[in-house]
């Protein structure tokens, strides 16, 4: 892997930090949390997957269960959820003041990158701090570094790109398209499940004026 | 068909649902992990969504609104099999009992989807696909449990043998049941069973739990007619407790 690249499991990174004062850490090995997984949601047909946040899980099956309840049990629709492990997801460092990170992606990137087969790798952009990924399109490459190299050609956008996250179709979970299709179809019948739904200002302010008196 | 044999059938499958709903919810907050707390409550009250669903059909047929027949009624005037009303016990009996229920009523859900009584048959098309949901599911849970280690396989195979007596009891046939079967409305609960036993198997087998002979287990019948566990009373004073406060809140 080049420099460019990183894991986007932060742990990955503090794994090696010695401990301070010349401790060492205790092994957790047996009460570790489970390894996390990103989940992509679609909103409705044709929209683009987003980012929604993580799951813990011990597999990517059970990160699938886990992710449709945490991340599509609200709002009004959903047509698909994708997983995949944290550790699969590659990232681009990430700009500051408008600069398009595609602006830095040259050639150079792929060097003393290790290229496997061609295959196919999905590309999510960060357009604004504060925002979730979203899902752009794939594209064939022979690695990491060559998908993001290609994907400033397919990809680049008239706005800044700040972030860039790079992960092998092969790697996600995918439940969506017509064989899953019933399984968001009640959603919308779902409003019990946001507090919105809870009319009590009316009892409130009657339980408070009895209070009062 | 009469209008009792139809309303008999949709009370005890919302009551089930009703039920077990409320059990599951019990879960809520102690559940193993966050993931699995959030997923399993959510399932939980799907189910008392379904059963709500069932509740306003036989509003329709004439009896009372949907809260006055969940809050005010006694444990002898449930229809609910006793499988959904046993307490949740520890996670895999609730596993167990969610992935045997589930692989039931995704069959009743399935045939009901056909039936020609039209509004029944719409509820059920419309709810089919949470229950594929719960199936999928159960079925990840118990497969990634057995096949964990000794002790979680041997706790869902003790959990699996204590359920099966009960399990069974879904399918108590009803009074009706030839009325309803000649009536079209589904193949009934013989036929649900069957087709259970054939489903659960293919799972079982692949966790490697056993099944026992199916002849050396008795059913446990009587939750159809209203007779029920000293668990469901309980249950129900604890269901409407917030209704028995106050009947005129809005929820």
């Amino acid at each position: 892997m080049s420099d460019f690249l990183n894991s986007l499991d932060p742990r990955i990174n503090r794994l090696n930090i010695p401990a301070e004062f010349g401790t060492t850490f205790p092994s957790k090995e047996n009460k570790d949390q489970f390894v996390t997984f990103e989940v992509f949601v679609q909103p409705t047909e044709n929209k683009p997957y987003q980012h929604e946040g993580i799951v813990h899980a011990p597999t990517i099956d059970m990160a699938f269960l886990f992710a449709k309840e945490q991340f599509s049990r609200r709002g009004m629709s959903c047509s698909g959820v994708w997983v995949v492990n944290t550790n699969n997801v590659k990232v681009s460092p990430i700009t500051e003041n408008d600069e398009d990170i595609y602006d830095f992606i040259h050639e150079e990137i792929m060097e003393g990158a290790e290229k496997g087969n061609s295959e196919k790798y999905e590309i999510f952009h960060l357009r604004k701090r504060g925002k979730q990924h979203a899902h752009v399109g794939n594209l064939e490459a022979s690695c990491f570094e060559e998908a993001l190299f290609k994907a400033k050609n397919q990809f680049q956008e008239e706005k800044s790109v700040l972030n860039i996250w790079v992960a092998k179709s092969e790697d996600f979970m995918k439940i969506e398209g017509e064989d899953f299709a019933d399984i968001w179809e009640t959603l919308p019948d779902k409003r019990y499940r946001d507090a919105m739904d809870y009319k009590a200002t009316d009892k409130i302010k009657k339980f408070k004026a009895e209070q009062k008196a | 068909m009469t209008e009792e044999a139809l309303k008999d059938l949709l009370y005890k499958i919302a009551d089930d649902l009703l039920i077990l709903g409320h059990r599951n919810s019990e879960w809520t907050g102690v559940g193993p992990l966050l993931e699995e707390d959030i997923a399993f409550s959510s399932m939980a009250q799907d189910k008392v969504g379904q059963s709500l669903a069932f509740y306003n059909l036989l509003h329709e047929l004439g009896e009372q609104d949907p809260d006055t027949v969940a809050f005010t009624r006694n444990a002898d005037q449930f229809h609910n099999s006793q499988f959904v009303e046993l307490p949740i016990g520890e996670y895999d009996f609730s596993l167990i009992r969610h992935f045997l229920f589930d692989h039931a009523d995704y069959i009743r859900f399935s045939m009901l989807a056909d039936c020609p009584i039209e509004e029944l048959a719409q509820v059920a098309r419309k709810l089919k696909g949470e229950i594929k949901y719960h199936v999928m599911h159960a079925n990840t849970w118990i497969k990634q449990l057995a096949t964990a280690n000794e002790e979680a396989h041997d706790r869902l195979q003790k959990s699996l043998d204590e359920a099966l007596p009960y399990a069974l009891g879904v399918f108590e046939p009803s009074k009706f049941e030839k009325e309803i079967i000649d009536a079209g409305v589904y193949p009934g609960e013989k036929a649900i069973e069957e087709q259970w036993k054939e489903n659960i198997a293919i799972v079982l087998e692949q966790a490697g739990l056993k099944l026992p002979d199916w002849n050396t287990i008795k059913p446990v019948y009587g939750g159809r007619d209203g007779k029920h566990t000293e668990h469901l009373q309980p249950l129900v004073e604890e269901m409407s407790e917030v209704f028995r406060v106050d009947p005129s809140a809005d929820w």
